[in-house]
């Protein structure tokens, strides 16, 4: 982990891109699959089932270590080096937590806007297609692991305006990371909702009912199958066949340069891209409207008696999302409510607070206020949450 | 014959200073107290406290003073701008500095913590003042490799010294914040009534209060008995409510901690207050990871802290406990035990079991992210008072601060309690101790402390490994083949790998590499006795090993064909330094 960085890849075949070397050997454990012998699949012992292949990435033992490839330049997975859980000592998780300038940029904004109500990732994580499940245990303990019950309930309402917007189905289940992924960062540490969907996955015709026995089921499928059936249908090259090599580490050996090409599962041909991008617009622009809306309501000002006047009004979320996700009512950086009674020189408040703060208000929840103040002339009501807006009300007292 | 002896004697004293200059004189006037430098060449007194400008002065006069022993640099700024200074601190006339095993020491993570800057200041002194005079120090210059910031809360510290204050205020940084969410930045501060730069108590004479004078100090207030009529209302610390929202100094500059900004189970402010963004949102502990980046020959760490007389390791939090492995925890046993010895009246601990939880402390980050052997220490407490246990360690059920500032301070730690017009509370009175007692030592039993905690650290610095290439067997095996069998021993408690830095693989493998000898096998001997060997197939002329055990060997074999006379076996390891043996 410390030693010099010795052993890039090395594109062993030519072809621009780093695949897998196969190499047969009586220790090999992978076998070709029976669905699609283009994919190696681990030999299943249980199965009378006998390896053929060794695998590994294509390259050399550059250290002589046994490892291949295994000390590459760069190294750091920016989603895994955020503070949430953060995985100490694996692999491409960095040296420390916020380790990366890339980490710490992202997270500088994040604090230090207070207006920021989510954080949406395109990325490796999905918890928009389907949200993620309320779990009580998860809540009870001083470090939170789990949404708290208004927030689960707000995820559920998002994931609905996904699904709705985008049309996307039959998502691969690609849970939320174990940790250090800014999408629970943002949620755990910073309070702020956090969704993530990687955009695009293979869509797999609907399933032909009338050969029921034939065809293996889409459940069946490995992710790889489906991939590669996918891929087939659509014609989109996802694929380098095996071709021998000679290779220094296996004199003797027959090796064989080929198999999925690197990041094509999760990037789709350029051709796609035009419709991802108007249905992930779609989803942003209903949660943008669906977003909290203060507004100041029912306001009410009773003169008691000259220059003794009482002000009542409520703070109501118009919007059908809550002001900021119900964590956040723990977090430091996060503003809460704020309702400030504006006076002059010529008024003293008797009753009521100058500067009120009030915990995130859910759809349609409000909040009632009331003072008593001596004195006349101009006053002034100021509503403001950085993720809900701001609203300033003036009267006159007599 | 009087004459005559005195003349031998000036010879005597002449030849001495001649043959060895440089070498302080080991008087001034026929004896030097043992164990101190009698003239040293920073003059330099360890009764006071010293804000940024003497910080610098004073590294600068060490580093002028002794070129060959210390060396000065900033490794950043800190947040209002301040060097943070790092004093370098070996005998660099020996050796390659940056390949011994190297000691980190820094102090006044929190503002008010004062007292560890001088006694990390005092290190370097006593370390380059005798170096001349000491065997010891000398061999423990050549053989390590000091780095010491003596300082890590700069801005804090400016402020605690600088500005009004009390014994628990300015333990932050100087970043600004919001801290109640009003819209407004740092708009009420502490508020200095009588302007006499301390934050003292404010209390109101009333018939409802629940306090009274005690009748031995009156300085202190104590609670009335249960079922007494009490005589006053305490209100706090020294203050006004500047921003009119009903509160009194709820808004000073700085609210974080430091101590809560490190990459290990780092949790944000609501489960771990004073945690701000994520580790490392303050330039000062990013100076620090990134200097210990760099220098990763560190192997053992101190860091100063106040108050309550405890030696403290890790881990912050009990979850963390596993990774603490038992050889490790032998380590520490070692040394923390020596320490109650060596200053009394201070306790070995473990934070989160003796102290309370803290999560993204500094030396976790140092111990389990690092694998650096990381003691955190919490100068003063009752007990140096009288060198007694108090009957209780209850500041609130104690008298011995009181006690103490009557008989040997003569009244010069509190303010006396005085009357004030304040502008919510009305007639009420101010007083209490002065900013920098409690916590922070008194003059003079600064400079014992000082002497005492320094060398409890210069014995964890002693114990980083020390290794040696104890042996070289040459054995024929015909054919012009040799044997050759070497033995590395580590002669300090430490270890080149602590067991996690070992399970979690942070540092490189120790190497021990053949020279001028053509090696045909290399293998690492694990039992001789029996002759059981691990061949290691690849470059075998430098054997890996994944670690020197504290007061251990490692022994490694080479086959080799042809000449063997005048090989040279090194081991070179990244915590225990580089070491070599030709035969």
């Amino acid at each position: 982990m410390a030693g010099s960085m010795k052993t890039p890849f090395e594109d062993l075949n030519g072809d621009g891109l780093i695949t897998q070397v196969r190499i047969e050997d009586p220790s090999g454990t992978y076998i070709a699959s029976k669905n699609d012998p283009r994919i190696l699949v681990k030999a299943d012992p249980s199965k009378n089932e006998i390896g053929k292949y060794l695998l590994i990435t294509e390259g050399t033992d550059n250290d002589h270590d046994g490892n291949w490839n295994e000390d590459a330049l760069g190294g750091v997975n920016i989603n895994k080096n955020f503070t949430y859980n953060y995985p100490i000592f694996e692999k491409e998780s960095g040296v420390f937590a916020a380790s990366e300038p890339e980490t710490k940029a992202v997270l500088e904004v994040l604090y230090r806007n207070n207006n920021i109500f989510a954080v949406i990732v395109l990325g490796p994580e999905n918890n928009l297609s389907s949200a993620t499940k309320f779990d009580v245990s998860k809540t009870t303990k001083r470090i939170v692991t789990g949404l708290l019950e208004k927030d689960a309930a707000v995820g559920e309402f998002v994931s609905k305006l996904y699904n709705t917007a985008t049309g996307l189905k039959n998502a691969p289940a690609m849970p939320l990371s174990k940790g250090g992924s800014l999408t629970q960062s943002a949620y755990y540490h910073a309070g702020r909702f956090g969704f993530s969907t990687p955009g695009w996955w293979p869509q797999l015709p609907p399933a032909d009912t009338s050969q029921k026995q034939k065809t293996p089921a889409a459940a069946n499928l490995s992710g790889d199958e489906i991939f590669f059936k996918w891929a087939d249908k659509e014609k989109v090259p996802v694929f380098v066949d095996w071709k021998e090599i000679k290779h220094p580490d296996f004199p003797g050996k027959k090796a064989e340069v080929g198999g999925v090409m690197p990041y094509a599962r999760w990037n789709p041909p350029v051709s796609y891209l035009e419709d991802i991008a108007q249905s992930h617009n779609r989803f942003l622009l209903d949660l943008a409207a669906a977003m909290p809306n203060l507004d100041v309501v029912n306001v009410k000002v009773e003169n008691l008696q000259a220059g003794v006047n009482r002000i009542t009004l409520q703070v109501i979320n118009k919007g059908f999302l809550p002001t900021f996700a119900d964590l956040g009512n723990r977090v430091k950086c996060v503003s809460k409510v704020r309702t400030t009674l504006n006076t002059t020189s010529a008024q003293a408040i008797l009753s009521g607070k100058k500067i009120n703060l009030q915990p995130a208000l859910g759809a349609g929840e409000l909040v009632e206020y009331t003072w008593l103040i001596s004195g006349t002339g101009k006053i002034s009501v100021e509503v403001t949450s950085p993720t809900a807006g701001a609203k300033t009300l003036e009267f006159t007292l007599n | 014959m009087n004459k005559l002896i005195y003349i031998f004697c000036l010879l005597s004293v002449g030849v001495f200073a001649q043959t060895q200059p440089g070498i302080s004189p080991a008087d001034l006037n026929g004896m030097r107290a043992v164990g101190s430098p009698a003239d040293p060449k920073v003059k330099e007194e360890w009764r006071r406290y010293h804000d940024h400008a003497q910080i610098t002065d004073f590294c600068q006069r060490m580093a002028k003073a002794h070129p060959d022993l210390v060396k000065l640099e900033s490794i950043g700024k800190s947040f209002q701008g301040r060097d943070m200074w790092v004093m370098t601190i070996t005998d660099f006339k020996n050796g390659n500095a940056a390949r011994k095993p190297g000691f980190y020491i820094d102090a006044n993570i929190h503002g008010n913590e004062i007292q560890g800057t001088e006694i990390a200041m005092y290190t370097a002194w006593y370390l380059a003042e005798n170096f001349q005079t000491m065997p010891f120090i000398a061999a423990l210059l050549r053989d390590r490799v000091f780095y010491i910031n003596p300082t890590i809360n700069l801005d804090g510290r400016e402020n605690f010294i600088h500005a009004p204050n009390n014994p628990n205020s300015s333990r932050s940084g100087m970043m600004p914040f919001d801290d109640d969410d009003d819209g407004a930045i740092d708009e009420d501060k502490l508020d200095d009534l009588d302007g006499d730069g301390n934050i003292v108590n404010m209390r109101r004479k009333s018939p409802l209060g629940r306090w009274k004078v005690d009748p031995d100090y009156p300085n202190r207030m104590i609670p009335a008995r249960a079922d007494e009529a009490g005589e006053y209302e305490l209100l706090g610390s020294e203050g006004l409510d500047n921003d009119g929202d009903g509160q009194v100094n709820e808004d000073s500059p700085g609210t974080y901690d430091p101590n809560r900004d490190w990459a290990w189970n780092w949790q944000p402010n609501y489960i771990q207050g004073g945690a701000l963004f994520y580790p490392g949102t303050l330039p000062e502990t990013r100076a620090i990871k990134n200097f210990v980046l760099a220098h990763p020959n560190i192997a053992g760490a101190q860091s100063y802290h106040n108050s309550g007389g405890m030696f403290l390791r890790g881990p912050g939090a009990a979850e963390d406990d596993p990774f603490y492995n038992q050889s490790d925890v032998a380590v520490y046993d070692v040394i923390g035990k020596i320490g109650e010895k060596i200053v009394p009246g201070y306790k070995y601990f473990i934070i989160h079991k003796d102290l309370y939880t803290v999560y993204g402390g500094e030396i976790d980050w140092f111990a389990l992210s690092r694998g650096v052997f990381t003691f955190s220490t919490e100068l003063m407490n009752s007990f140096k008072l009288f060198n007694q246990q108090p009957n209780t360690q209850n500041r609130f059920q104690n008298q011995e601060f009181e006690e103490f500032d009557k008989y040997l301070l003569f009244g010069d730690a509190y303010v006396q309690w005085k009357p004030f017009k304040h502008p919510q509370f009305g007639d009420i009175e101010v007083g209490g101790p002065k900013k920098n007692y409690i916590r922070n030592h008194p003059g003079f039993l600064l400079e014992e402390d000082a002497h005492r905690n320094m060398s409890f650290t210069l014995l964890h610095a002693y114990q980083m490994p020390k290794l040696e290439v104890f042996s070289i067997k040459k054995k024929p095996l015909g054919n012009n083949l040799t044997e050759i069998t070497a033995t590395v021993y580590n002669s300090r408690i430490m270890p080149t790998h602590s067991a996690h830095d070992l399970k979690y693989k942070i540092e490189r493998p120790d190497y021990i590499s053949l020279k001028n000898a053509t090696v045909v096998a290399g293998m690492v001997v694990e039992n001789e006795d029996f002759n059981l060997t691990k061949e290691q197939k690849y470059t075998p002329q430098t054997i890996e090993v994944p670690n020197i055990p504290g007061m251990g060997t490692v022994k490694v074999r080479w086959i080799v064909s042809g000449k063997v006379d005048k090989i040279t076996v090194e081991v070179d390891s990244r915590k225990g330094g580089i070491a070599s043996l030709t035969e």
